[in-house]
């Protein structure tokens, strides 16, 4: 999944710097979402901490 | 006569961009001659790095503009968010720690500081006033050797991650690659 990430960051800078702006920034907006998503995924354990 | 100066934002838009391919290279050689295997939060840092990177390549594209900022800010805060989870995970004492340090601090916690110093530098960029006159443009080899090392890099990371984890999940813990490993 994180690879996938990546390959959209990827194709985001391709397409941004053959001048297609407004694909790239929506590429771009979708791996944003698919991070969160995935950073979310991965918050399942606990911390350690004791106050 | 031609514009004689360079225009400062896109210059330091361009130092930016040669940072954090610095950054990723940094951390290929920890992955690979320090072999220390990234985890999934430290992937998703790496992830962030190349966020900025792209907001960064816009404004070296198309002229520096708020959008880019704006996504160089949110990819910052967002590798913020995942680093400071990442720190929080081994604050506690006896709690541990992830990987070799490097000049004495976890990569998560440098990682921390550089997405700090993205946001600081990001505003200090937005204050900066646009040329009044015309400027001359970056040399054209110096930005597209910047895009293409920024977008070949992205690329690797995305083969050398698939390698690593697979079409899934990374461990927690890993150590060895998926696609080496069976």
């Amino acid at each position: 999944m994180t690879s996938f990430l990546f390959l959209l960051m990827a194709i985001a800078m391709v397409l941004a710097w053959r001048g297609n702006r407004r694909a790239s920034v929506a590429v771009f907006a979708l791996a944003a979402v698919l991070s969160v998503a995935w950073f979310n995924h991965h918050l399942t354990d606990p911390l350690e901490l004791d106050f | 006569m031609g514009a004689r100066r360079f225009d400062i934002a896109e210059l330091l838009n361009a130092i930016g961009l040669a940072g954090l391919i610095a950054v990723l290279l940094v951390a290929y050689a920890d992955q690979f001659a320090g072999h220390d295997l990234p985890c999934p939060l430290c992937l998703l840092q790496r992830v962030a790095v190349v966020g900025v990177a792209f907001g960064l390549l816009l404004n070296l594209r198309y002229g520096p503009q708020p959008s880019g900022y704006g996504i160089m800010l949110l990819a910052a805060l967002f590798g913020m968010a995942v680093a400071g989870r990442q720190i929080l995970l081994h604050i506690a004492p006896g709690t541990g720690s992830y990987g070799a340090p490097l000049l004495g601090l976890h990569l998560y916690t440098w990682s921390f500081l550089l997405f700090g110093a993205v946001i600081l530098g990001t505003a200090i960029l937005l204050l900066l006033p646009r040329p009044t006159s015309p400027v001359r443009p970056l040399p054209r080899q110096l930005q597209y050797g910047l895009a293409w090392a920024a977008i070949g890099l992205t690329a690797l990371n995305a083969v050398t991650t698939f390698l690593q984890c697979g079409p899934l999940e990374c461990p927690d813990n890993p150590v060895n690659y998926w696609a080496f490993a069976r």
